[in-house]
């Protein structure tokens, strides 16, 4: 075999394992999550909904979907206005210790979550005090303790994304709208926020899948009563393997693959829209386009 | 009381003097242009107008108004950039209501005047398309009908057809004199090519190093520079240095010009000049004439170094006592096809197409001449911050 012909084998080949290795843990719980049987066992004894109808049947899911959909939309909310803000600032402010500021917002991706977690523990349940102020406590157990937690840990994505949009916007669109008379409000509104909208969308769609199948920080700042989803399928499993596990985490899956595809939708029609009639002939003004995806922000 | 009144307006960046005390007056109705090399601090003398920049000193007035505190949205200064800056997200018609919008201009209204811009400019039919799915040319139309919509007070164009292919570019600068002239808009106009601000300017601001050598009208500027970066400036030109010695009352003769061989070169002159004074001559390459039959014939001979066709006439370099003199024979002159290189050729010309400029040419001059001469566009070889081109 000649080099070349060696390489078009075996990259494809290396591609085809990964892939293999990393879909069929996957692909192995879906089909186990349509099993008729009682046990967790490949492959299934016969196919069945009954794990789907046992979800919406137990109280146990019942009370925990909503949790995890309230906190994950909170977390988007929050996340996604903070992050905003904090992205205008690092672009377009300049202010001492900015890169100190840029790098605390950007931690949560590097530190790791069970010392977050840990922290984060003692202030929502013990409250922490600067001065004549305290902040957190009596939070443990509660939506509102759980989505400041998640949003702590969502933040950098929005902000990553809105910022590295923020800085594609090219400065002169802004100096010709405040040539025609717009102010700083009205540039932002009808300049830069459309412009950076998909991106946007986009940070507030990592936000809520940080939160939709987060469990280390969860597991720390849940109560009985109220939990999310996935640190019950941990708990579920410790004691047993029980096929409901496997149906639920099919459904998490579903829902990301469903806001990943929306998002997707949602590019192309932008695209499609900004290219209506001719092709596009090359403008600097509006070639670059937002990011939508973490991969060049990232690397 | 001139429409525009630009009065001692300078700008640092840091410890780099950008601007170095500007002043100019510009009539209501007229167009003017900045022509300089980058950096020479005319991009930000327009931002300082449009209010994107503040002046660190000096007083800005349009109409008699005073400008300097009032913010750019306020200040009803119509802008058209290099690169267009068209809003890439809002269709033509979008782009130039927006200006309308933010003056909360009734709709039936914005619909005829946006028509009537569009118009205007020639582009009537475009109004749903996207600005992507434009060419260049038209792209730089839209902007300028965003510009005007508004009736601004002053039009500002920032190299607006420096990015514009050289036919294209002929063509807009028609167009944009046509329309400059039927608005009767006050426009200030951002330039590095000459060529442009000869054709389309009332009066050209010529500046280098953050300063205004000369302000006049194209032929003034061009037949007696008041300097000679002001004559290399604007168009081709011979820039002969020596020392001034009398003839005759109102006449004078170069001595001691390029090695310091060559034959005195006489001249007019109208200020009175000591004897012995350092003095510069301007001598533009169409006004030497060549003779290839007689080399004794001329004031000076020289060698041809280097010939070139361009059509309608031949640029030549001739080497005459060590200096590199620049000639453009006509095609219609009877030896035009004659011309050989290295031939022995006699160069003669009118003494009254001389222009003498008191003083010489010291080594910063000489370089910034240089610069110019290398058709340097972006050359900023003389250390001077580019903040014309670099925000």
């Amino acid at each position: 075999m000649t080099p070349t012909r060696r390489r078009m084998v075996v990259g494809p080949l290396v591609c085809a394992v990964v892939t293999v290795v990393l879909v069929a843990p996957i692909v192995v719980a879906v089909i186990l999550s349509f099993t008729a049987g009682n046990n967790l066992s490949f492959p299934p004894d016969g196919l069945s909904l009954r794990w789907y109808r046992a979800i919406f049947t137990s109280s146990v899911w019942t009370t925990r979907i909503p949790v995890s959909i309230q906190v994950g939309l909170s977390t988007a909310l929050l996340a996604t206005a903070l992050g905003a803000l904090c992205a205008v600032a690092i672009t377009r402010g300049s202010f001492r210790g900015k890169g100190l500021v840029t790098a605390l917002l950007m931690a949560p991706l590097v530190v790791p979550v069970v010392v977050l977690a840990t922290g984060e523990f003692f202030v929502m349940s013990d409250g922490w005090t600067v001065g004549g102020f305290t902040f957190g406590g009596d939070l443990i157990g509660t939506r509102l303790g759980l989505t400041l937690a998640h949003t702590v840990l969502a933040l950098p994505y929005p902000t990553l994304l809105i910022a590295t949009a923020l800085r594609q916007v090219d400065p002169d669109l802004e100096l010709a709208a405040m040539s025609l008379g717009a102010g700083a409000f009205s540039r932002f509104r009808r300049i830069v926020l459309p412009l950076v909208a998909p991106s946007v969308l986009a940070g507030a769609m990592f936000a809520f899948l940080t939160s939709w199948d987060e469990v280390v920080m969860a597991s720390f700042l849940s109560s009985g009563r109220v939990s999310t989803v996935p640190v019950q399928i941990l708990n579920e499993l410790q004691f047993a393997l029980n096929p409901t596990a496997a149906a639920i985490s099919s459904l998490l899956m579903l829902v990301a693959i469903l806001l990943v595809t929306l998002l997707t939708v949602a590019r192309r029609l932008v695209r499609l829209r900004q290219r209506r009639a001719f092709s596009s002939s090359s403008s600097s003004s509006s070639s670059s386009r937002p990011p939508t995806t973490l991969g060049p922000v990232l690397t | 009381m001139s429409f525009v009144e630009l009065r001692g307006i300078t700008k640092s960046y840091g410890s780099a003097n950008v601007l170095d005390g500007i002043d100019l007056s510009i009539e209501e109705g007229e167009f003017v242009s900045l022509l300089g090399p980058s950096g020479c601090g005319k991009t930000t003398t327009l931002r300082i107008v449009a209010g994107f920049d503040r002046a660190d000193a000096g007083s800005l007035e349009v109409a008699g108004e005073r400008l300097d505190d009032v913010p750019a949205h306020k200040r009803n200064i119509g802008v058209v950039f290099q690169h267009y800056a068209l809003f890439p997200h809002m269709t033509v018609s979008q782009n130039v209501a927006f200006g309308l919008r933010e003056r909360k201009v009734g709709k039936r209204e914005i619909v005829t005047r946006v028509q009537e811009a569009l118009d205007t400019v020639q582009m009537g039919g475009v109004g749903q398309r996207m600005p992507a799915a434009l060419s260049g040319g038209q792209q730089q139309r839209i902007a300028l009908a965003r510009a005007l919509v508004i009736r601004p007070r002053v039009l500002l164009l920032d190299e607006s057809l420096g990015a514009l292919d050289k036919r294209l570019r002929t063509d807009m600068q028609v167009e944009l004199r046509r329309i400059q002239r039927e608005h009767g808009i006050t426009t200030i106009f951002v330039t590095h090519d000459q060529e442009e601000a000869l054709t389309l300017s009332d009066r050209i601001a010529v500046m280098d190093a953050g300063r205004i050598l000369q302000f006049d009208t194209p032929a003034a500027s061009y037949q007696t520079p008041s300097s000679p970066y002001v004559a290399a400036a604007l168009g081709e030109a011979n820039i002969l240095t020596g020392r001034a010695r009398a003839t005759r009352a109102g006449e004078a003769e170069l001595t001691g010009a390029a090695d310091g061989t060559a034959p005195p070169v006489p001249f007019a002159h109208r200020s009175p000049l000591r004897d012995g004074a350092a003095c510069t001559l301007v001598l533009r390459p169409q006004d030497v004439r060549v003779h290839p039959d007689d080399p004794g014939a001329g004031r000076w001979t020289g060698r041809i170094r280097f010939v070139s066709f361009a059509g309608s006439m031949s640029h030549l370099i001739v080497d005459a006592y060590g200096q590199q003199l620049k000639v453009q024979v006509p095609q219609d002159a009877e030896h035009a096809f004659e011309l050989r290189e290295g031939q022995q050729v006699g160069l003669s010309w009118a003494s009254s197409r001389v222009h003498a400029i008191p003083g010489g040419v010291d080594a910063q001059d000489a370089e910034a001449i240089a610069a110019i001469d290398g058709g340097a566009d972006d050359l900023d070889a003389r250390g001077t911050v580019a903040a014309d081109s670099g925000r």
